[in-house]
């Protein structure tokens, strides 16, 4: 009996000292996640600023659209990066201009242009290039349609500035959100 | 004193997962409520790697001023169905509530142990976390300030029901004069 007693005793020893560290996380844990997720604020101009690479500045374009959302403009170590996110939406086109493309030079620049959107979906996703000035001479490239993705390469004219829009088509509704990804590769031609 | 450490780690784990679950449910009811425009950084060096964030103050001011409040709310109605199962179902009532009681197979509810002292004062504590967290983000502008204020007086309320519970309970199992010799 009593060498039960002291066994039991002897566990407790070893156990209060865990419980209390237990207690203490279980206090301390919740204050810490519920920090973490405490929402704070990221302009968008801070992330979204006039980037250049060479002869190239790409700016986006201000203004929301109700579908389009959670614009970002990164630079890479050799091309821009846009990421956008597209809601859920019914069958239709959705467009908006995204960037603004400007290119500092005597000579013409070169792009390297390629678009994804994310999910498997029948969505178009394309890219309608409109000059500045030039009276409607706007391009269309397909960057991905029924998952085949395809790259293109544009003459920017020099010194000239360009509207660079996005546009996605689909014949039917899309039940979930997709991300936009698209990729500016300036071509150095020396 | 393991026995005292037990109980307080089992009924700790209720309301703390109810603080985390709280501010979740409430962000993400701030977000399709109000069909909030929000990112998730994943930013390596700073203290919290992943974080919620939105494009606009305003939004983040909902966003925050709604979780909070629903996190606060969560455990407030926890803690007040504490209070009211304490003070319904005491043992120390009337017999007619006691019959009630049996009546409508309820015995098991029936919680007037030392437990229930200490779950008071657990569900206390992490509710007055909850406010502490909320009054941080008022003074940081993270939410809205009379949010501070409202969930204030309420916990005052509370707390002031709470030591009422606390002091009846404790009076049961250290009557006091009541049996004094003297008297």
């Amino acid at each position: 009996m009593e060498e039960s007693t002291r066994k039991k005793n002897s566990w407790a020893e070893v156990l209060d000292p865990l419980r209390v560290v237990i207690i203490v996380i279980l206090f301390a844990l919740p204050v810490v996640t519920v920090l973490n997720l405490t929402a704070g604020t990221r302009e968008l101009k801070n992330v979204l600023g006039t980037r250049t690479y060479g002869n190239l500045s790409v700016e986006p374009v201000a203004g929301s659209h109700e579908y389009i959302r959670s614009e970002m403009l990164k630079k890479g170590e050799e091309n821009f990066e846009y990421t956008a996110e597209i809601k859920e939406r019914e069958e239709g086109t959705y467009s908006k201009p995204i960037l603004n493309l400007k290119a500092d030079s005597a000579v013409s620049t070169k792009v390297k242009v390629y678009g994804r959107i994310e999910g498997v979906s029948y969505s178009k996703l394309s890219l309608i290039f409109a000059e500045e000035g030039s009276g409607g001479k706007d391009t269309e490239y397909v960057v991905d349609y029924q998952e085949r993705e395809s790259s293109y390469i544009i003459e920017l004219t020099e010194s000239s500035d360009y509207i660079l829009y996005l546009k996605v088509e689909n014949e039917n509704d899309i039940l979930y959100p997709q991300n936009i990804k698209i990729s500016l590769t300036p071509i150095n031609e020396e | 004193m393991s026995r005292l450490l037990t109980i307080i780690l089992k009924k700790s784990i209720l309301p703390a997962s109810l603080l985390i679950v709280g501010k979740l449910i409430g962000l993400w009811l701030a977000i399709s409520l109000y069909g909030l425009n929000y990112g998730i950084s994943n930013d390596l060096g700073e203290t919290f790697s992943v974080q919620i964030f939105f494009y606009d103050k305003q939004e983040t001011l909902i966003a925050n001023t709604f979780s909070d409040a629903f996190m606060f709310f969560v455990l407030l109605v926890g803690l007040l169905v504490i209070l009211i199962r304490a003070k319904v179902f005491s043992a120390d009532k009337d017999d007619l509530t006691v019959v009630n009681n049996v009546n409508i197979e309820l015995e098991k509810l029936f919680k007037v142990k030392e437990s229930i002292v200490v779950n008071l004062i657990v569900w206390g504590v992490y509710l007055l976390i909850a406010y502490f967290l909320l009054l941080r983000n008022s003074f940081y502008h993270f939410n809205q300030a009379w949010l501070s204020a409202v969930t204030g007086s309420l916990l005052v309320i509370l707390v002031a029901s709470m030591f009422k519970m606390v002091e009846f309970y404790v009076d049961k199992v250290y009557p006091g004069d009541k049996f004094d010799l003297k008297s």
